[in-house]
């Protein structure tokens, strides 16, 4: 299993497409530093303008765990995208390169090589959120240095460096998660293409279309909303409140661990029954 | 007869000299801004609790240094945030300008019989409208001051004291008024909440209360 694990990140990491999720990540992390390394000040000024009419701002207001969280909402809009162009890509990239007929008379049974393929595709999906971590994390604090997380979500939520901490480790760990979701739909998707542009593809439009329609239509859908894993995709928020709902964030993560449960196992009944012609 | 013009004469003659002995409201400001021009420079521990309906944060220490007429400075190493007016110190600027006082009248504030004294400034560079002072004139320090102002509303802050030098304050509480505001969530992601307004009424009242130890003063 070690060794099927290892092919199948061999292959990954072989496509120049994996590259371009790290590239990307890199590329938009390093800019909204260095922006807010500029011009942090004036921006965070015109965010806090109305609370400054009232109040006296001390202490360093730009810093690792303020810049951390808007690199953390600005990209997680795009990092289910990333995750969805290489996991789409895992089942149906065989099929169209015509090798899982090679591959399959192998004494290699198909669940084994889903699993392999599966987890080397997690491995991707965590690989893009770590390296998320370590350049907002470590990155931030050779540029802003230490301090306490400010949050405007709704209300003004003022958090201890040291309250901050966990609080990122936890969203981080149930970002993990929550892409393991997309993962699992791009996974799926591609067990029944044979051209992974279709999974790449499927996997965004379900994605911004549930958002949307879920979004637009509110009232119509409200009893179902809660069921939908797209729900829950911004749930990493929900460790910023400043009293944590329990009972919000265990709907998001059973919900999530439902999805993926349901997506690995269509995908694996499929796959398992498929006919393999290419 | 006699005796009863005796006592009339002693009765009026005792108000009389009740009614001399009461400092004129003027004086009475004046020398409490003397009193607390004693006090050159002195740094304290703060601690600080923040009670707005709209602001999330712990209680938070700091250090406070003042410097004679009005330099005032908090250093902090998290994220402090304190009422605009009132914690600087600035009705110092009142006492020491040019202004009327009316005397108003006596009350018990916080246990303390205090006289209540209206101060009207005569210029207009200054940001205070109007304030209301409880002196404490045994100990000649403020008890409560409500400040009405051209920028910031209203604010009142209430004085509590204990064996400080020059009469220092151990606490004081400052209510506050604050805007109603639309906090921006774009920027921080927050799209539930985007352009929820926090409060409809317009201006809601906040409180902080500080706490002051350590104090080293000149």
């Amino acid at each position: 299993m070690n060794k099927l694990v290892r092919i199948e990140l061999y292959k990954i990491f072989t496509k120049p497409r994996t590259y371009i999720g790290f590239a990307a990540v890199f590329l938009i992390v390093v800019s909204i530093q260095l922006g807010f390394y500029f011009e942090g000040e004036e921006i965070l000024d015109f965010v806090i303008q109305n609370l400054k009419d009232s109040f006296l701002f001390e202490g360093k207001l730009i810093n690792v765990y303020t810049v951390s969280y808007i690199v953390l909402t600005s990209l997680w809009i795009h990092v289910p995208i990333l995750i969805a162009l290489v996991t789409g890509d895992l089942i149906a990239g065989e099929a169209n390169s015509g090798t899982f007929r090679l591959i399959l008379t192998r004494p290699v049974s198909r669940t084994k090589l889903l699993f392999a393929k599966f987890f080397a595709g997690w491995t991707y999906t965590y690989l893009v959120i770590i390296l998320m971590i370590l350049l907002s994390v470590g990155l931030g604090s050779i540029l802003f240095g230490s301090g306490d997380l400010l949050i405007l979500k709704g209300t003004l939520n003022i958090f201890e460096a040291e309250d901050a901490l966990w609080r990122f480790g936890l969203a981080y760990s149930y970002g993990i998660l929550s892409m393991t979701v997309v993962a699992s739909l791009a996974f799926m998707l591609s067990a029944f293409a044979e051209n992974s542009i279709g999974p790449i593809i499927g996997t965004f439009a379900i994605i911004i279309g549930i958002t949307v329609i879920s979004t637009l239509g509110f009232s119509m859908l409200r009893p179902i909303i809660p069921y939908l894993f797209t729900t829950y995709l911004p749930a990493w928020q929900l460790f910023f409140d400043y009293e944590l709902d329990y009972v919000k964030i265990s709907r998001a993560v059973f919900t999530d661990l439902a999805y993926i449960i349901l997506f690995l196992s269509v995908t694996f009944y499929h796959f398992r029954k498929k006919d393999i012609v290419s | 007869m006699m005796r009863f013009i005796i006592v009339l004469v002693g009765i009026l003659s005792f108000f009389s000299s009740r009614i001399n002995a009461q400092k004129d409201a003027g004086d009475l400001v004046k020398d409490l801004a003397l009193k607390m021009q004693l006090v050159e420079k002195y740094t304290a521990d703060i601690l600080v609790k923040i009670d707005v309906e709209f602001v999330n944060i712990e209680e938070r220490k700091a250090k406070v240094f003042f410097e004679k007429p009005d330099k005032f400075e908090i250093k902090s190493t998290g994220i402090l945030l304190l009422p605009k007016k009132g914690v600087e110190m600035d009705y110092l600027k009142l006492f020491s300008s040019e202004f009327t006082a009316i005397d108003e009248k006596t009350e018990i504030v916080s246990g303390v019989q205090a006289r209540l004294i209206k101060i009207i400034p005569m210029g207009s560079e200054l940001d205070i409208v109007l304030a209301q002072v409880w002196i404490d004139e045994g100990n000649l320090r403020i008890v409560r001051m409500k400040t009405y102002t051209k920028s910031s509303g209203s604010y009142s802050i209430d004085f509590n004291y204990n064996n400080n030098p020059f009469d220092l304050p151990a606490a004081i509480r400052v209510e506050f008024d604050v805007k109603n505001m639309s906090l921006p969530s774009t920027l921080t992601g927050d799209l539930e909440s985007l352009s929820k307004k926090l409060d409809s009424k317009g201006v809601t009242k906040g409180i902080v209360s500080i706490e002051y130890s350590n104090y080293i003063v000149n």
